[in-house]
Order: C-alpha cells, then sequence, then structure tokens
C-alpha cells in the first residue's frame, strides 16, 4: 500500500478518496496521515499545511520544529496549486522525526537542480501578483528541512520528500 | 512597542479584537514576497505588506506570524475570510 504512494501514475485512483480529504493512522509512537491536495484550488492552498501544523502541535512537538515543517510543507503544497493537476501530502511524525512526502500529477521539473536555484521561477505573472513565484519555494524546502529528496518525471508529476529531526520530543 | 501605538502612528484601521492591540512588537519584516516571508522573517514579528490576499494569512500563519499591516489596501480587506482573520491579529 505505501509503495503506491511513490508512484505518480497511481495518485489518481486514490482520488476516490477524495470526500474525506484526509486520513490519520496510529501506531504506537508513530503517526501516519494524509491530506489531498487540489490543482489550481488557490481558495482552499494552504489547507493542508495548516492542518499538518495542527497536528504536529497536537503531538506536542517543539515550536522550532513546527516552524519549520509548516514553511517547508507550504512551500511544497503551493508548488502543487500552482503547477500541478492533484497532489497528497503524506507525513509520518516519529519519536526522532518528521517526515513529509508530497506527491503530485503535474507536468514534472525538467532540470531539479536549477529548479534548486534561488530565484530562478516559471511561475506566469497571475501567480507573481499574489506573492508567489520569485524561486525561493524549492530553496525554502531545502533551508527548512534536514533531508530533501526530489524526484520527478515530465509529463508525470513530481515526488518530494523531506525530513526533519526532532531533538526534543516536546 | 505595542500595536496600539503601531496604529496611532500610522493611522490605520484596526480589523481585529481590541485584545490584540496590546501584543508587544520585538521585531518587523516588511515583503510582498511570500516566500521572502517565509525564508527571512522571524516568529512573532510583525509583516507589513501590500498584498491583501488569503495566502498573505497563511503565510503568516505557516511562518508563526500573528500581527499583519496591510498598506494601500483600503476596503480590500474585506476578501479575507473570517476564519482566516480570526488566526492573525491584524491592523490595517
Amino acid at each position: 500500500m505505501r509503495d503506491m504512494y511513490k508512484k505518480p501514475s497511481l495518485v489518481l485512483p486514490l482520488l476516490s478518496l477524495r470526500k474525506h480529504g484526509y486520513g490519520i493512522i496510529t501506531m504506537g509512537n508513530c503517526e501516519d496521515g494524509f491530506f489531498f491536495l487540489t490543482g489550481k484550488d488557490f481558495t482552499n492552498a494552504g489547507t493542508a499545511s495548516s492542518n499538518l501544523k495542527a497536528v504536529l502541535e497536537r503531538l506536542g512537538i517543539a515550536q522550532d520544529i513546527i516552524r519549520r515543517a509548516a514553511i517547508a510543507a507550504f512551500e511544497a503544497e503551493m508548488n502543487v496549486v500552482i503547477y500541478a493537476v492533484a497532489g497528497m501530502m503524506k507525513y509520518r511524525v516519529t519519536d526522532t522525526e518528521v517526515c513529509v512526502t508530497i506527491q503530485d500529477m503535474g507536468p514534472g521539473i525538467p532540470n531539479i537542480e536549477l529548479a534548486m536555484t534561488e530565484g530562478y521561477s516559471t511561475a506566469p505573472d497571475h501567480i507573481r501578483a499574489m506573492g508567489f513565484g520569485s524561486g525561493m519555494g524549492l530553496p525554502n524546502i531545502r533551508k527548512s528541512a534536514d533531508n530533501l529528496s526530489v524526484n520527478s518525471v515530465v509529463g508525470e508529476g513530481t515526488t518530494l520528500e523531506f525530513v526533519i529531526q526532532i531533538k526534543d520530543c516536546h | 512597542m505595542n500595536l496600539a501605538e503601531i496604529r496611532d502612528i500610522l493611522n490605520a484601521t484596526v480589523i481585529t479584537d481590541a485584545a490584540a492591540l496590546l501584543n508587544s512588537v520585538e521585531s518587523v519584516y516588511c515583503a510582498d514576497l511570500m516566500s521572502d516571508v517565509l525564508s527571512f522573517s522571524v516568529a512573532k514579528c510583525l509583516l507589513i505588506t501590500g498584498l491583501t490576499n488569503a495566502q498573505v494569512i497563511r503565510t503568516a500563519e505557516m511562518a508563526a506570524i500573528n500581527m499583519i499591516v496591510f498598506i494601500q489596501a483600503s476596503g480590500r480587506q474585506s476578501r479575507l475570510s473570517g476564519s482566516l482573520r480570526k488566526r492573525i491579529s491584524l491592523c490595517l
């Protein structure tokens, strides 16, 4: 089941569960959950990141960790909303780390190294008018996270995963 | 310095509850690019921006900013939904 999340082409069937919008599974000292993301839905953009922040606060995670996770998740979520058709934000919180995976169905990133360059952006003018598209999204995620991996297939979508280590659980 | 003093200096209109005017302001960050806010601001600072859309509130929420001054935005604050405005102490 978890392998399905790693393949962009399998996200579409999962959209049939969209009416729920999220899921949470708790086992032992680990909590997993997910939120659906809708492309071009600027009205609700940021809701998933806000919900993730609420989860971390409920779990008693330190405020500096929450801020870093929220910033990284929000930048990733906005990339999905701006560029992709749909996506999913999946998280896992353990005693030692917060791991967030954002997977989307979208155009993909032809040159990831170039996309990670500060100031590089392919955002159209109407996105810049909203205050986004400055080319700092991926660099901000890299700056906020302890580990970051980005995989993308042009014409299919992108999977981004970041990990933030928890030094103190509370 | 607190929000009430800033309100008086700017002759601003407050669009949230009056209790928030007692919030102390330790630092200020000014930007119209949301990624710059996420990258360079500090938690609990006062954000000054010319943008007036819901994403400003979301950005402030993610960056742990709970005070915003919107500049040159007369009347446009009505576009911000009530649920989002509740998350932030706003001053226009």
